[in-house]
């Protein structure tokens, strides 16, 4: 090719020298006629070949199509970040509580055999008058009934009320609440029965305030539990002084966070050698089973323990001071390893040694909680020091009794379950309380994942997140539906657990990120190059399209004026 | 020595099957090696019964350990921190036979018990995240690229009955990179009931552990089921070590090994030149006195109370003749064999050991009169690569077979990183120093090759050594090129290979143990093509730019068309303009250009 | 006028040509030339800082000092500043002028295109930039001149083709202004700027109200009656509007260029301006402004962060070794290393020993290595250090300090427990044989029938330290030896290291390339580069370390000399802080430069500084070949150029076919017969090297012209023939060399300039005298001839050569003898074929004469 290609540059040289002895007269500030007499002297290219044009035509429009259909797509399903669409307004208007109003409607049934129908009625209704005037919070609320005198012994324990109340004719008025079912026992002397016009009774308000003293507690938590989260003003409880609202912080901030199962460590820490054994099994068995037992229906709870030999406390000196107590577990070589299981642990230690505690000050706050061998650490269990005489290599079951019963008491509170009352009571209570904290935890975290998704546009959204959101939601609604109820509690666990799992959802940690001047670096010498060729090819296609269709047109106008 | 280790080893799992559960034995056996180096090797056994294993009454068990077997399903587990190498060829036969050591790094393999391989990969993958977070070792990058599942290497220790084997999976991971260093002691001794604050265990010190020549810690949990007894969950903790005695014999403070004082130096007189400040110096080979003390920086605190008194805590392995003095109430015991002592000691007091130095004027005599000689091993193995560049190499394994007379049937095991991709057809055994003999040498290969970035390579080859023979057995393999997020940080350091593994497999085919002997080789530094990694988009963009000016030419000759040189239209004309011009106009002229270049392409079809 | 000239260079005494281009320079180009020649040479005294008085600094131009403002251009920094303006100015100027006329360009040069681009500068630099940056030098007028050029060219021909892509020509400035700012320092790139803008608007005719009026112009040159007095002078009416203002722009950029047969005479200046170029900027490297000082990349290293131990009784010890060694002077390779095998054994070590034999030139280099592995203490047999030591060192004496020094640091690493590395301790019979045996073993490279494979293995190499301490006495300074087989050099980070832990922390002198005093001044700067240089051209083993280097396993040589009072544990201390360094690697050393050149132990320069000129001397033969080429399709009649009126110039020589066959043929003669001398010199035994280079000699000036005689009496080639046989050469020979200069950059450079005149040989029809001068300047630079020279001037034997060169090609791989014998010597004889060639006449083709006739 090229030992060829100078011939017709011959050729066409030979053809351009003639011009080439023009007299150098012109100055080259007027290229204009000097453009004129070349392009003068310049001969036409001949007429393309319409294929030539249909072919180039094809070309250009097969590269635009492979860009369009290819390239494009490719180019955008590799780049975007998937987010799938939340229902964030919702999840917000749960956070601020809008969508749900937590009511707890509290049945009380009264079982009033000894009075007529009527009487019974009245009593009823100056008593539910009597409650209504007592009540000030909105969120609680009791409703009084009557259950028929007829088979007492059946309607004892009906689901639905939280207590029953019976009214047993006596000298005087007294009250008992019976310690293993929720019974209120009331006696009333006869006189004290309202007659059907009178408007008061003695009576009614009497039991109307024997209600409130038991419900106070219960109250007074779950009013604390709307307060401290986000709820508009006009569900926030009135009357809730600040002493009793810094006790009840206390109690919450030592409770652990809810969960289904809890997991029991029982360990003996020995300073020395000895004991190496301990008959923990038949202790756990006497003297903690049967709470545990009751509890079950709340929470269940798998147990282990261990026996360290040679573990020395993180504080040396003989008498533990009240600030000793905080570092007294010596966390870097005790191994309490909190459980594999994902349940949160609780660790109830037996520490043998020869320290014992300053004994507390009188009418320091948490002073029911300890004892003067033991101690509570909010959130993570409790330590007992029990001494023994060094010789002990076994500790016997009934040496286990007094830790192990401090052990109970200690996990009621660290459930957070409330003290006053019968222990039903208290476990229904319990049920409520749990369910109100799960269902305000719950909102929460979808609130807070919703702030999340608006903050961070580049943030990628998987389906799973946004599967989790809509179960949460369904839960949500279902539990507040049912507040106060055993099913309440369920749903609100399984929301709880729905909307931790969306929001901590790893794929949505790791998010990418391009700085733009990272894209800039890779797009530019990519777009730059191939862009414009393609760019003006097109243009120049169509503008050869345009002449052409002039010129047809100009064709047909000449043949009809022939 | 071999026999006796595993005379020691049946002697000490008698005695754990005699006892009921929950009993505790630990024992410390010094053995002096040539070059005055010292073998002390540590061994704690407890155990429970399965019953209370599985109540979660772990009373003297570790918690933490048994909460991840329990929550992994592991039937067995076997985990070894390992350090160094074993000199085979001075210091001979290896302790334990080898079972209680591994590869460089850190090596764990486990029965777990599962349906299927995928729940068998899960909680493989539990198993190795709960270990890392109780040994601070980071055994979670054990992920699937470097976890195989040999097939003949390994056979459960413990006895299981044959319901469970059945979906029982074998899962085994290494890491050769790892550096084991002291934050992995101290949880290893928190395991042990007496932790480390009495009986043998009072002596491990990080600072001495990991100044060692060689040092190996070992965990086994295996079910042990003694006839008619109550099945039982062994663990046993095993610390191997090899001090060099003259290092270890420095004070903690002053690590220094600064020159000493003319006069110290122990020179030999006897040289024509030997003058005050001349001196050949006497061979380091001598040995030297030393203390348990002066070894492990502090002497033996009171015995743990929980071991069984029958077995005596501390055994030393020196010729009957040599002279040993002991703390008061240490009592010595001289076995039969006349190859080693042990010292019982009363509960509560302390115990201290000083081996006074041989002074024997005949060096050949007293080599032989200072230690036991160790006994060679069944097979020597080095590995290696072979040749040099960045695009391939080899891999080359010298076995040698020192017996005379015995032949060595074993079996040799590599899980290679997915980047070296062997060539299969390039394995071969050649022997040397042997004739005839035209049995094959390799028996057996399973291989199951890599997947990219999924798999790791698996080779185990079931082969042979004829007595008195060597055999080289080499493969050659290719590296590829990672990605370049695939690379680590020390990019350039290299890539370590993990050890092979090689069980030697019991003669008698129906014997109690499957392996007599077990070794691994050092692991290797494999070095990939790194590209540089400071111009990544540098790169991007000059490719990018080299596709688009290969898009443009091609693009311009498909569209443009062709005339003579003198038909194209008139070009170079109102200039004045175009440059005047403002910009825009610029740009679309040029725009003009390029579509009138067309005819500028005739002349540079040169 | 110029372009006249210019065309007529190709003419047969060129330099003639060049003294009546000067004589012909008119008025105002001279009166700027003697302008600036003269300010420098006032420059020169230091009494008083012209620089300051006249340069343009922003600052200091006040209403006082707005002499500045002319006087600038004419100042320069430096000799070098004020030849390469003037070199670039006066062409261009000399051509403004013609064509405007010396009273315009007066004006022009004293008013505005003086005062405007520095009024622009002014502007910038103290309003926008708010910077104070003196500029002088008249490249500002270039520059500004470049523009006016460019303009005028984009008026004729607007694109560049290359490839598919039209690039305007009035970019070229630009992309000139670009170079410069980027590869000439201290230049002021916005200073350009300006010039060039105000380039480009005159050239746009947006000044040209500037311009005086021209018929004011001609009533001062009538009256002054100028033009008779002054010479030199050019008047208004002699202007001519530009050569190329009203020619016909037919047919585009590319075609016009290729049409232009000036075009086909530039090429021999091009070439001319790489060599010279490539010369000059080897001569710049030295300068501050081109080298660079070292510095420790690699952060691992921490070069003499470490104290050092080794001393005090570690000295007798050593004492009692240097005896054992002294007993062993003279005896048997065997029983020395049953004597140091006894020794490193009795340290603990294990050892292994490994049998070599070599043959190379009829005689057989044998011996046998012995070595020690220190294991790392909890190490893994993954990396390892080497320290060398060789029994006798490259010049054969016995190496009576080292090898002590090397079995106490034995006995002394031993005893430490920080390496993270196994430590190899080698000990070989000689220095160069050894050490590569054990390298190529010690990577499977080796052919196992006459070298064995090592018995005992470690990990990776990450590098090595080879012990050269033959001399008695205490020494002064340490002296590195760093030069690796074919050129290969260790990374820089090692030899800054020994560099700072030798002379930083112990304070020893450090010496290279032999340099045993070095002032860091230019002329010694430029004598260690150089010396480095023919080293890592000849790219022979220079010490135990060189058979490392290919492997990619870093190693230098140290040798303690002078007389001073270091003794020998300081020799063992920088050792030990060496190897404290390598064992703090954490990856193989890749921070540092692997391509440099040392001039000073503190200074070197890197490759992207040093490559350009063997690239140019490399570029000047292909630039000639790609001319010859084309050159070749025209039918050549140097009659044309004189005899034709201006106008017909551009219209282009005919075309015609080329003929390959016998170029072709020729060529891959030539190749191919090389093989000969380098399978005669690789293979003849040592005693007969001597005779048979005087032989091949003989031969070598007689092959010429027998070749040359052969062709024309048998195939009489053409012209034609002989430039496309002289192209092809060239060809070959600038593709090898640039390639070469990769790898090797001193050999490609060195064997470019020997092989540079082949550029310029060219068939000599007319004069025999001419034919035989350079056919004598070509057996000057003969392969033979150099070898013979070289072998003299460092008062060695041919043989001694010969023999070193066959024992690098047979033991090391060097492949230097394959670049002489297989690249140079072919292009060579090629070269003299063409110049012997004696084209015959031959006639016009028809085209050629139908042109003439118009």
């Amino acid at each position: 090719m090229s030992a060829r290609r100078p011939l017709n540059n011959g050729a066409t040289s030979a053809k351009s020298s003639p011009e080439a002895t023009i007299p150098p007269t012109v100055r080259p500030e007027t290229p204009s006629n000097d453009a004129a007499d070349t392009t003068s002297a310049r001969k036409q290219p001949p007429p393309e070949k319409p294929s030539d044009v249909r072919r180039r035509t094809y070309v250009i429009l097969s590269f635009w199509l492979i860009v369009l259909l290819l390239g494009l797509p490719i180019w955008w399903e590799t780049t975007t970040i998937y987010r799938a669409n939340l229902p964030l307004s919702e999840m917000l208007d749960w956070a601020d509580g809008k969508a749900c109003r937590p009511v707890f409607p509290l049945r009380i049934s009264i079982q009033a055999n000894s009075l007529h129908e009527q009487e019974a009625q009245n009593l009823l209704r100056l008593t539910q008058h009597a409650l209504d005037d007592l009540n000030d919070f909105s969120g609680h609320h009791l409703r009084l009934q009557l259950s028929p005198p007829a088979a007492k012994e059946a309607e004892k324990d009906d689901a639905g009320a939280a207590l029953t109340i019976r009214l047993i004719p006596g000298e005087s008025t007294t009250s008992t609440l019976d310690p293993y079912s929720p019974i209120l026992d009331i006696t009333y002397p006869p006189h004290t029965i309202p007659s059907a016009t009178s408007s008061s009774s003695s009576l009614a308000t009497y039991v109307a305030s024997q209600l409130r003293a038991t419900f106070a507690e219960e109250q007074a938590i779950i009013s604390y539990l709307l307060s401290s989260d986000s709820m508009p003003s006009d569900h926030r409880p009135q009357g809730l002084t600040p002493e009793a609202a810094d006790s009840l912080s206390k109690r919450t901030t030592r409770s652990l966070k809810h969960a289904p199962t809890y997991h029991l460590t029982f360990s003996l820490f020995t300073s020395g050698p000895l004991p190496s054994s301990w008959d923990i099994e038949a202790a756990i068995a006497e003297f903690m089973k049967p709470v545990l037992d009751v509890l079950s229906p709340i929470h269940n709870f798998t147990i282990d323990t261990q026996v360290q030999l040679y573990a020395t406390p993180g504080v040396q000196n003989q008498v533990l001071t009240k600030e000793d107590l905080s570092s007294f577990i010596n966390a870097a070589e005790w191994p309490l390893s909190p459980s594999i299981g994902g349940a949160p642990t609780v660790n109830f230690i037996v520490f043998v040694g020869n320290q014992t505690i300053l004994a507390a000050p009188q009418g320091s706050p948490d002073e029911t909680d300890r004892t003067s061998q033991s101690w509570l650490i909010p959130q993570w269990g409790t330590v007992y020091l029990l001494p023994l005489p060094s010789d002990t290599t076994h500790v016997s079951a009934e040496k286990l009794k007094q830790p192990l019963l401090t052990f109970t008491s200690h996990l009621l509170s660290l459930t957070g379950t409330p003290q006053s009352g019968s222990l039903p009571l208290r476990l229904s209570t319990l049920a409520r309380i749990r369910s109100a904290d799960l269902l305000l935890r719950a909102s929460s975290t979808l609130g807070s994942l919703a702030r999340l998704a608006l903050a961070l546009p580049s943030i990628s959204i998987p389906e799973s997140v946004a599967d989790g959101v809509s179960k949460t939601m369904s839960h949500l609604r279902l539990a507040c539906e049912t507040l106060g109820g055993a099913e309440g509690l369920g749903h609100a666990r399984i929301a709880e657990a729905e909307a931790e799992r969306a929001f901590f959802e790893k794929s949505m940690v790791g998010q990418l990120y391009f700085p733009d001047e990272h894209k800039l670096a890779v797009y530019i010498p990519l777009l730059g190059p191939v862009g414009v060729p393609l760019l003006l090819g097109l243009l120049n296609e169509i503008k050869a399209w345009r002449k052409r269709r002039r010129e047809r047109a100009e064709q047909q106008a000449t043949k009809k004026k022939e | 020595m071999r026999q006796l280790f595993s005379l020691l080893l049946a002697l000490l799992s008698a005695a754990s099957l005699g006892c009921a559960a929950s009993d505790y034995h630990e024992q410390l056996v010094l053995r002096p090696l040539p070059l005055s180096t010292l073998l002390a090797s540590f061994n704690f056994r407890s155990n429970i019964t399965l019953s209370a294993f599985e109540a979660h009454n772990f009373d003297l068990f570790p918690r933490s350990l048994a909460q991840i077997l329990q929550h992994a399903g592991t039937r067995e587990l076997h985990l070894r921190f390992s350090l160094g190498r074993w000199d085979a060829q001075s210091w001979g036969a290896r302790p334990w036979d080898g079972a209680r050591e591994g590869g460089t790094g850190v090596e764990l393999w486990a029965w777990l018990e599962a349906q299927s391989d995928e729940e068998a990969d899960q909680k493989w993958r539990t198993l190795t995240n709960a270990l890392s977070g109780l040994f601070c070792a980071s055994l979670n990058f054990i992920d699937g690229t470097r976890t195989t599942r040999p097939v003949m290497s390994f056979q459960p220790e413990g006895n299981h009955p044959n319901v469970t084997m059945d979906n029982m999976h074998l899962l085994y991971g290494v890491l050769p990179h790892e550096v084991v260093c002291t934050e992995n002691l101290t949880p290893f001794l928190k395991l042990l009931p007496c932790k480390g604050k009495a009986g043998v265990a009072s002596l491990l010190d990080g600072h001495k552990l990991f100044d060692a020549s060689w040092q190996s810690m070992a965990i086994d949990v295996r079910p042990v089921c003694p006839s008619g007894g109550e099945c039982v969950l062994e663990i046993e903790q095993t610390i191997d070590m090899v001090l060099d005695i003259e290092r270890s014999k420095r004070p903690r403070d002053n690590p220094i090994p600064r020159p000493p004082p003319g006069h110290e130096l122990k020179c030999e007189s006897s040289k024509s030149y030997h003058s005050g400040d001349t001196c050949f110096p006497v061979d380091y080979t001598a040995g030297q006195e030393w203390s348990l003390n002066q070894i492990f920086g502090k002497s033996m605190r009171e015995t743990c109370p929980l071991t069984d008194p029958s077995v005596p805590p501390v055994c030393l392995q020196v010729p009957e003749s040599r002279h040993v003095y002991l703390s008061h109430g240490a009592v010595e015991k001289k076995n039969p064999d006349g190859k080693s002592r042990c010292f019982e000691i009363e509960p509560g007091t302390g115990f201290e050991l000083i081996l006074p130095r041989l002074e024997s004027d005949d060096p050949a005599r007293s080599a032989a009169a200072e230690i036991i000689t160790p006994e060679t091993p069944l097979l020597y193995a080095e590995r290696s690569f072979t040749g040099h560049g960045q695009e391939r190499g080899g891999v080359q394994t010298i076995l040698r077979n020192p017996s005379p007379d015995t032949k060595v049937e074993f079996i040799y095991m590599e899980s290679l990183p997915w980047f070296m991709r062997i060539y299969l057809h390039t394995i071969e055994a050649r022997i040397e120093g042997h004739s005839g003999e035209q049995e094959p040498l390799i028996k057996e290969v399973y291989y199951r090759p890599a997947v990219d970035r999924a798999r790791a390579t698996q080779l185990e080859v079931r082969m042979r050594v004829p007595p008195a023979s060597t055999v080289f057995l080499t493969y050659d393999f290719e590296k590829s090129i990672l990605r370049y997020t695939e690379y680590p940080p020390d990019a350039n350091r290299g890539f370590d290979v993990a050890a092979a593994v090689i069980t030697i497999l019991n003669p008698e085919k129906n014997g109690t143990r499957y392996a007599v002997y077990n070794m691994r080789t050092t692991s290797l530094l494999c070095s990939l093509p790194t590209p540089d990694f400071s111009m990544p988009y540098n790169v991007i963009i000059f490719t990018s730019t080299a596709i688009a000016l290969a898009f443009g030419g091609m693009f311009n000759i498909l569209v443009r068309r062709f005339v003579a040189a003198d038909e194209g239209p008139e070009i170079g004309s109102t200039i004045k303009e175009k440059i005047g011009g403002k910009l825009i106009k610029l740009l679309e002229k040029l725009g003009k250009a390029k579509a009138v270049g067309k005819t500028t392409v005739t002349e540079t079809k040169g | 006028m110029r372009s006249i000239s210019f065309g007529a260079f190709l003419g047969n005494n060129s330099n003639l040509r060049a003294r009546s281009y000067v004589n012909r320079l008119p008025l105002f180009t001279r009166g700027v030339l003697v302008a600036i020649v003269v300010f420098w040479i006032v420059g020169v005294q230091s009494v008083w800082d012209l620089r300051t008085w006249g340069a343009l600094v922003p600052d200091l131009v006040g209403l006082s000092s707005l002499y500045r403002l002319n006087t600038y251009p004419f100042i320069h920094l430096n000799f070098f500043h004020a030849l390469m303006n003037v070199l670039a100015l006066v062409p261009l100027l000399e051509r403004f002028e013609s064509e405007h006329g010396t009273l315009t360009s007066l004006a022009l040069f004293f008013g505005p295109f003086v005062t405007i681009p520095s009024f622009m500068y002014l502007f910038v630099e103290k309003v926008v930039l708010r910077a104070n940056t003196p500029v002088m030098g008249a490249s500002i007028w270039v520059f500004l001149l470049l523009g006016i050029e460019a303009i005028r060219t984009y008026k004729l021909n607007p694109y560049l083709v290359v490839g598919t892509h039209n690039i305007p020509t009035w970019t070229s400035p630009i992309a000139i202004l670009l170079c410069v700012a980027a590869l000439v320092p201290s230049s002021s790139f916005l200073g350009h700027l300006c010039g060039l803008a105000v380039g480009y608007f005159c050239g746009l005719g947006y000044l040209k109200y500037l311009a005086p009026p021209e018929k004011i112009l001609r009533w001062i040159e009538g009256k002054l009656n100028l033009l008779g007095r002054l010479p030199h002078y050019v008047s208004i009416d002699q202007k001519t509007y530009g050569r190329f203002g009203v020619l016909p722009s037919s047919g585009t950029s590319a075609l016009r260029l290729r049409r232009d047969p000036r075009m086909l005479k530039v090429p021999p200046y091009l070439s001319l301006l790489c060599i010279v170029v490539g010369a000059v900027w080897l001569f710049l490297l030295p300068l501050n402004e081109y080298s660079r000082r070292t510095y420790i990349s690699e952060n691992a290293l921490l070069p003499g962060q470490v104290h050092t131990y080794f001393s005090g009784s570690d000295q007798h010890v050593f004492r009692a070794y240097k005896h054992e060694v002294n007993e062993l002077a003279g005896k048997t390779n065997i029983d020395v290393n049953d004597r140091l095998e006894s020794i490193v054994k009795g340290l603990g070590l294990k050892t292994a020993r490994q049998n070599f034999t070599y043959q190379s030139a009829g005689r057989v280099y044998s011996g046998e290595n012995l070595y020690a592995i220190l294991q790392a203490p909890r190490g893994d047999a993954t990396e390892a250090i080497v320290l060398v030591g060789a029994w006798e060192n490259v010049k054969g004496e016995l190496n009576r300090n080292g090898i002590p020094l090397i079995l106490t640091l034995a006995r002394y690493f031993k005893r430490w427990s920080l390496w993270s590395k196994d430590i190899i301790f080698l000990v070989t019979p000689d220095s160069i044989a050894g050490p590569q045996a054990w390298v190529d073993a010690y990577h499977d490279a080796h052919d196992s029938s006459r070298i064995n494979s090592l018995p005992l293995k470690s990990g990776l190499l990450q590098g090595a330290i080879a012990l050269d301490y033959a001399q008695e006495t205490r020494f002064e300074s340490v002296h590195i030896v760093y030069d690796g087989i074919n050129g290969q050099l260790p990374n820089l980070d090692l030899i800054n290291s020994v560099v700072s832990i030798a002379g930083g922390q112990m304070g020893i002198g450090v010496a290279i390339q032999e340099m045993w005093h070095h002032n860091d001044q230019y002329p010694d700067r430029l004598r260690t580069m150089l010396r480095g240089m023919l080293k890592q051209g000849l790219g022979r083993a220079s010490g135990p370390h060189s058979s490392f280097i290919p492997y990619h396993v870093d190693a230098v040589t140290l040798q303690p000399f002078g007389d001073g009072w270091q003794d020998e544990m300081a020799m063992g201390r920088v050792v030990e802080g060496t190897f404290r360094s390598l064992n703090n690697l954490l990856e193989h050393l890749h921070q540092s430069f692997f391509f440099y050149l040392l001039m000073q132990r503190e200074r070197f320069v890197s490759i992207g500084t040093y490559l350009p000129s063997a690239m140019l001397v490399a570029a000047n033969f292909t630039i000639m070949a790609i001319a010859l080429w084309v050159k070749s399709g025209y039918a050549e009649d140097p009659s044309t150029a004189k005899k034709q009126p201006a106008s017909s110039k551009y219209t282009s020589t005919p075309a015609i076919e080329r003929n390959l066959f016998l170029p072709l043929g020729v060529i891959t003669f030539c190749q191919s017969i090389a093989i000969i001398p380098l399978y005669l010199f690789n293979h003849a035994p040592a005693a007969a090297l001597p005779p048979t280079f005087l032989l091949f000699t003989i031969l070598n000036t007689a092959l010429p012209h027998l070749l040359s005689h052969y062709l024309t009496t048998y195939h009489s080639p053409s012209t034609q023939q002989h430039q496309l046989i002289k192209s092809f050469s060239l060809l070959l020979l600038g593709m090898f060399l640039s390639s070469l200069a990769t790898l090797n950059f001193s050999l490609a450079l060195l064997i470019g300039l020997l092989a540079s005149p082949l550029t310029f040989m060219r068939p000599w029809p007319g004069s025999a005298a001419a034919r035989y001068t350079c056919t004598l300047l070509l057996n000057a630079i003969s392969p033979t001839a150099v070898i013979f020279a070289g072998a003299k001037y460092w008062g060695l034997e041919v043989g001694e050569v010969l023999e070193q060169a066959a024992f690098g090609w047979d033991v090391c791989g060097m492949y230097t003898p394959v670049v002489v014998w297989c690249v140079w010597w072919p292009a060579w004889l090629a070269g003299s074929v063409v110049t012997l060639g004696r084209p015959k006449a031959k006639e016009v083709p028809p085209q050629a004469k139908g042109e003439k006739d118009l």
